[in-house]
C-alpha cells in the first residue's frame, strides 16, 4: 500500500543555489529571475489556499515581500522552493484569516478559478494519472475551505501533518481529521459516478 | 449501498489515513476482499492525481509579475547581516558581564594584597 510521502513540500528545485546566493547578497536582477523563476508556483498554491484571484494575488506579494526581508534567514538547509512555499502558505493562511474576519466565506459556484488553471489535456502530468485532473482541481475547489486547504497541503505539496498543524495554527490530531475528512469526501467526489461503494 | 462489515470498515478507514502502515491483520484482509483492493485503487489513484497538481500552475493576473519584481526598489534594498550584526546584543552582554568580572577581580586582588 502506497502512503503519501512527506516530500519536504516542493518535490523540484526552482531556482539554483547560486542564483539564491546572490539574492542574499542583495542583487536585484537576480531576484528578478527569480521572481520570474518561481511566481506562478506560489501564485497556485495561494490560489489553491484561497480560490480568490485577488486574494491569491495579494497573498502572493505579501509572500515574496516576506520572502525579500527574510533572505537572509534561508541557511539553505532545505531546497529553496520548500522555503519559499512555507513562507506562501503562511501569507495565504494569514489572508485566509483575515478574510474569515471580514466576511463569511462565500461559496463559489462560477468556474472562474478553473478557467486559470490549465487543463488537464495539456499538462504532461495528466499522461502519468488515470484521473482527469481538470475534474479533480473542480472538486478540491468544491471542498469546504477547512479540508481544502489540509488536503492541498498535505497530498499536492507533501507537507507533514505536523508542519500543517504549525502553519494552520491547529492541534495535529485537527490537522489530521482535516486531511482524512477532505480525502474521504474527494474521493467520494471523484469516484461517485464511476461505481464506487462509498462508505 | 450494501452494508460493510466491521473489517471492511476498519480497513477502509486505514486506508483514507495512510499515516502508518497496515497491521499483518488488515494486510490479510486487503488481500481477500474486492471491495477493499477497489477501494484502495481509489485513493492510490487520487493521490496520484493531487502530486501531479503541483506541477500544474494557474495563469497570474497581469502586472503581479511587475509588482513583484519591483520589491526591492520599493522596499529598500534588503539590509544583509553578518553573524556579527545578528548577534550583536549577546556579544555586547558578554563583553558586559567580562569587564564586571575583571574590575571585581581586580578590586579584590588590590584589597588582599593591602591586607
Amino acid at each position: 500500500m502506497k502512503r503519501p510521502k512527506d516530500r519536504g513540500v516542493a518535490s523540484r528545485e526552482l531556482v539554483s543555489a547560486e542564483l539564491v546566493r546572490r539574492c542574499k547578497k542583495g542583487d536585484e536582477s537576480a531576484w528578478t529571475e527569480l521572481v520570474r523563476a518561481t511566481h506562478r508556483e506560489v501564485y497556485t498554491l495561494c490560489l489553491r489556499i484561497l480560490r480568490d484571484p485577488d486574494d491569491a494575488a495579494e497573498a502572493t506579494q505579501d509572500a515574496y515581500l516576506r520572502a525579500w526581508r527574510g533572505l537572509g534567514g534561508f541557511r539553505g538547509d532545505a531546497m529553496f522552493t520548500t522555503w519559499l512555499y512555507r513562507v506562501a502558505t503562511n501569507a495565504a493562511i494569514s489572508k485566509q484569516r483575515s478574510r474569515k474576519r471580514r466576511r463569511e466565506q462565500e461559496v463559489r459556484t462560477d468556474d472562474d478559478v478553473l478557467a486559470l488553471i490549465p487543463s488537464a489535456a495539456s499538462t504532461e502530468a495528466a499522461a502519468e494519472t488515470r484521473l482527469d485532473l481538470a475534474a479533480l482541481e473542480q472538486a478540491l475547489e468544491a471542498l469546504p475551505e477547512l479540508y481544502r486547504s489540509a488536503v492541498v497541503l498535505r497530498d499536492v505539496y507533501g507537507m507533514s501533518i505536523e508542519e500543517i498543524s504549525e502553519r494552520v495554527g491547529i492541534s495535529e490530531s485537527a490537522a489530521k481529521v482535516r486531511v482524512h475528512r477532505g480525502r474521504k469526501r474527494l474521493k467520494e467526489m471523484m469516484f461517485s459516478a464511476s461505481g464506487g461503494e462509498g462508505d | 449501498l450494501k452494508e460493510l462489515d466491521m473489517g471492511c470498515q476498519k480497513v477502509r478507514a486505514r486506508l483514507v489515513e495512510r499515516e502508518t502502515p497496515l497491521t499483518r491483520r488488515e494486510r490479510r484482509h486487503l488481500e481477500r476482499c474486492s471491495g477493499c483492493q477497489a477501494e484502495l485503487a481509489r485513493y492510490e489513484s487520487l493521490d496520484e492525481g493531487l502530486q501531479a497538481l503541483e506541477t500544474m500552475t494557474a495563469v497570474p493576473p497581469a502586472g503581479l509579475e511587475q509588482e513583484l519584481t519591483a520589491i526591492p526598489a520599493r522596499y529598500g534594498r534588503r539590509r544583509v547581516r553578518g553573524h556579527l550584526a545578528r548577534n550583536r546584543s549577546t556579544y555586547a552582554g558578554g563583553l558586559a558581564v567580562a569587564a564586571a568580572a575583571a574590575a571585581y577581580w581586580r578590586t579584590r586582588s588590590r584589597r588582599l594584597a593591602a591586607a
